[in-house]
């Protein structure tokens, strides 16, 4: 028992989600059914033999078995809702049908008698004394049928239709018993409520009756408007490339959207994967945003390769910002400040000790540099080769791994490494970067990145991003990646630290 | 003066089965015209051939000197006030609903209903303040029928046909709704076709009285006309045959009519003479012939009928013995 509770307690927001579209699939289901079988009994009621062969069809149609017929109609209207309601209409007919056509036909004969030699008309006959008299017959059809669609919706959970289906699907792929049972007694529950709904309409007058059902279909077809629009449990999903950096990122983007717009739920994709299948990921619409970084945009995601360097990190931005928007139609939000660039970083003490704070600085000790650098860097042309080239500087290199050359320079056998500004390990290993006054690396610059349809869609998330922009410096970041690579806290954790303390979440919290 | 209704030798058969066959009849304008037979004589097909709820097979059914297949059929019903034995009250409508019904239909304005069905109710003895929100189970038998009535009457139509409407009642609710028939009648002075088996209903209501048996209408007179000259031996037994279940309950009237009366009494009996109306039964008749030798029996209005004696009682008792129960 406590275990459910339990559940029902992580999971009311679901629930009430699911209620409500079990609502919706059943009501409609219902409504459609009414509209069909009742007019079509009302005829049938002079027409003796259609209306036994009608009585014989939806009487055979019941007896499909809700999954085949759920089954058949896949491959004729596909999955989701319309199969759903479909079928669900199907179960209904019979009851439906059957009372109408009986509440009509056990009228008194004189009661016809009397209307007829009153000189009412056939429609005023029928909605004067017909209809009403055979209501309770008509009505306890409705019930039955109401009854039958609420207990087979849950089968359209398997076929992506939603509803408290779900819940008890959830429940047998997880042998959790919690979930079964909250879906089938929220089934019941809503099956006795809706029951008792109708039989209490059943002895209000027609106008009653009628005003509750606008009332109900207008709160459902409001309802899905309301919750399109307003009361959108969207779920909103942001991933994020390798790496604790885009995971902490993503943590900020989460706290921050849902704190701004409590009918988001941020689903969060960390090590997602590498640039492009990100990249290609967001533009199929399976993720909504990620972080990107202005200078990868130039080099990696524009389809002719851009010239990026020498320019500034406003430059490189706007310019990535339009050629994302004119080439896919893409979303890149406002950068953060820190730039997770390619860099040059010596030890503290060996900055101090030469004075050296930009890359201009090093051609005084050209001849004392003793480089360790990943081969990567060594052979880009906005790498090394850029370097000696635009500085004018030439010193003795050798290739290493990432993290070896980090360690080679803690124990001092190299004294100048390259970097990404960022990194973790500059502030492990007490290792400064120095400034590229020259503008030679490219400027990467973090941003949240989106298709432009969702943004419009989502000013809102948009506006949440941008509290970010220009935030976080480069100690900042490097801090937040030493606390999770070395310290080993949750990204979560740190990204909200980060957020607290630099007042970006609301006072209560 | 056309006749109300008016059948030329009219047919009627279901399938394979005959129900009337050659049927001539006229309804006067204003008269009570009671049909009276056995069932399955034919008496409520011949009723409903009248407001088209049957068709005739064959002859003609005039109403108001026009056939009445040429009215528009709304118009046609309309015309005529419906009142059935099953009473028929629409059970999903108040009493006030039931009453207003055909003037509802025909425009009156909904601000007038009340007022209309309230006034009706008086008539017949109803309390509207009690009656007009209730609905049909919520009332006895007499009561439902009396609303019967008011509904059929409501928009005051020339003609009213009723088929046998009292004949699931009590004997009580069934006097006090033949004398509402009467009254009512007075009032609008409409005509009326009443349907009944039971020939004290029909010597009670009817100015004329027409007798059918096997889809053949036999007599159509007054009822002292039948009672003296019967037109053969199954009019004459099937009128004095009808004696009440309990003979106690024969009206007087009857006794008046199979020519037992005295029209002059005898000089010396002049202190002698009580009253009676002619509705007033045997019983009556006892009680008011053992303290007086002369009964005066008069009609509606108070005109005198005849006289009746001890000898003449006990003369209609012994003639009719045979067929007491």
């Amino acid at each position: 028992m406590e275990q459910i509770m339990q559940t029902f307690n992580e999971r009311r927001g679901d629930l009430w989600q699911a209620l409500l579209q079990h609502l919706q699939i059943s009501t409609l289901s219902l409504l459609i059914a009414m509209v069909i079988a009742i007019p079509l009994a009302i005829w049938v009621v002079k027409h003796q033999k259609i209306s036994e062969f009608l009585l014989q069809l939806t009487g055979v149609l019941q007896t499909i078995p809700s999954l085949a017929l759920l089954g058949l109609l896949i491959p004729l209207v596909g999955i989701g809702t319309v199969p759903a309601v479909i079928a669900l209409v199907v179960y209904a007919l019979l009851p439906i049908f059957q009372n109408t056509y009986l509440g009509l036909t056990e009228i008194d004969p004189a009661l016809e008698e009397a209307a007829d030699a009153f000189g009412m008309s056939r429609m005023k006959k029928l909605f004067k004394v017909e209809l009403p008299l055979a209501m309770p017959t008509i009505i306890s059809g409705i019930r039955t049928a109401l009854v039958l669609i609420i207990g087979t919706a849950t089968l359209a959970a398997l076929i992506g239709a939603g509803g408290l289906g779900t819940f008890i699907l959830l429940g047998i792929d997880r042998n959790n018993t919690s979930l079964i049972l909250i879906g089938a007694i929220a089934s019941g529950v809503l099956a006795i409520i809706m029951s008792s709904l109708i039989k209490w309409l059943e002895n209000a007058s027609i106008k009653t009756s009628v005003s509750v059902l606008v009332v109900i279909i207008a709160l459902l077809g409001g309802g899905s408007v309301y919750n399109t629009y307003v009361n959108r449990t969207e779920t909103v999903t942001i991933a994020g490339k390798l790496g604790s950096e885009p995971e902490i990122l993503i943590n900020m983007y989460k706290e921050l959207i849902e704190q701004d717009d409590e009918h988001i739920k941020v689903t969060l994709k960390p090590n997602f994967g590498k640039t492009t299948f990100l990249y290609n990921a967001l533009k199929n619409d399976q993720i909504d945003i990620y972080p990107e970084f202005s200078g990868t945009v130039l080099e990696t995601l524009t389809k002719k390769p851009q010239q990026t360097s020498g320019l500034t990190a406003n430059e490189t931005y706007k310019k990535a910002r339009k050629i994302m928007a004119q080439q896919d139609d893409i979303e890149l939000l406002r950068p953060m400040k820190y730039n997770n660039s390619y860099a040059l970083a010596v030890q503290d003490k060996f900055k101090k000790e030469h004075h050296l704070q930009k890359i201009s600085d090093l051609n005084n000790v050209q001849s004392i540099l003793n480089g360790g650098m990943t081969l990567e860097f060594i052979d880009r042309g906005d790498g090394l080769k850029g370097i000696k080239q635009k500085y004018g500087l030439d010193f003795p290199v050798k290739s290493m791994e990432p993290a070896l050359r980090y360690q080679a320079i803690n124990k001092d056998r190299i004294n100048i490494v390259d970097a990404y500004s960022t990194d973790s390990e500059l502030r492990q290993y007490h290792l400064s970067i120095l400034k590229d006054d020259k503008h030679m690396f490219p400027t990467y610059q973090g941003a949240p990145m989106m298709t432009k349809d969702f943004a419009q869609k989502h000013p809102q998330v948009s506006k949440s991003l941008n509290k970010l922009a220009g935030k976080i410096t480069e100690k900042e970041m490097q801090e937040m990646n030493y606390e999770v690579n070395v310290q080993e806290k949750a990204p979560a954790t740190v990204a909200h630290q980060y957020l607290v303390s630099h007042h970006l979440l609301k006072e209560d919290d | 003066m056309t006749n109300a209704i008016e059948f030329k030798n009219v047919q009627k058969a279901f399938g394979e089965n005959t129900v009337i066959s050659g049927m001539d009849m006229n309804v006067q304008q204003g008269e009570r015209f009671v049909l009276v037979g056995s069932s399955g004589s034919g008496k409520t097909t011949s009723l409903k051939m009248i407001n088209r709820l049957e068709l005739p097979t064959g002859g003609e059914v005039l109403v108001n000197g026009k056939p009445a297949k040429e009215y528009p059929l709304q118009e046609l019903r309309w015309m005529m006030g419906y009142v059935l034995q099953q009473i028929a009250l629409f059970p999903n409508m108040t009493v006030t609903q039931n009453i207003t019904l055909i003037p509802e239909m025909k425009g009156t304005p909904k601000s007038q209903l009340q007022e209309m069905a309230d006034s009706l109710l008086e008539q017949v003895g109803l309390d509207p303040v009690k009656y007009r929100g209730r609905y049909p189970r919520e009332l006895s038998g007499g009561e439902q029928q009396r609303i019967g009535i008011l509904r059929a009457i409501s928009s005051d139509p020339p003609i009213v046909l009723m088929d046998e409407p009292f004949s699931a009642l009590d004997p009580i609710s069934r006097a006090s709704l033949q004398d509402l028939v009467l009254d009512l009648h007075q009032k609008l002075n409409n005509t009326i076709v009443f349907v009944t088996h039971d020939m004290d209903e029909a010597l009670k209501i009817g100015d004329r009285i027409g007798i059918m048996s096997d889809g053949q209408l036999l007599q159509a007179a007054s009822p002292q006309e039948i009672a003296q000259h019967p037109v053969n031996d199954f009019v004459r037994d099937f009128f004095r045959g009808s004696v009440s279940k309990n003979i106690y309950d024969t009206p007087v009237s009857k006794i008046l009519f199979t020519d037992q009366s005295i029209q002059e009494l005898p000089n010396d009996a002049v202190e002698d003479v009580a009253t009676l109306s002619e509705d007033a039964v045997l019983r009556d008749l006892f009680k008011v012939l053992s303290a007086k030798n002369y009964v005066e029996i008069t009609d509606h209005t108070g005109y005198k009928k005849g006289y009746l004696n001890r000898q003449r009682v006990l003369n209609y008792l012994s003639q009719n013995e045979d067929q007491g129960e």
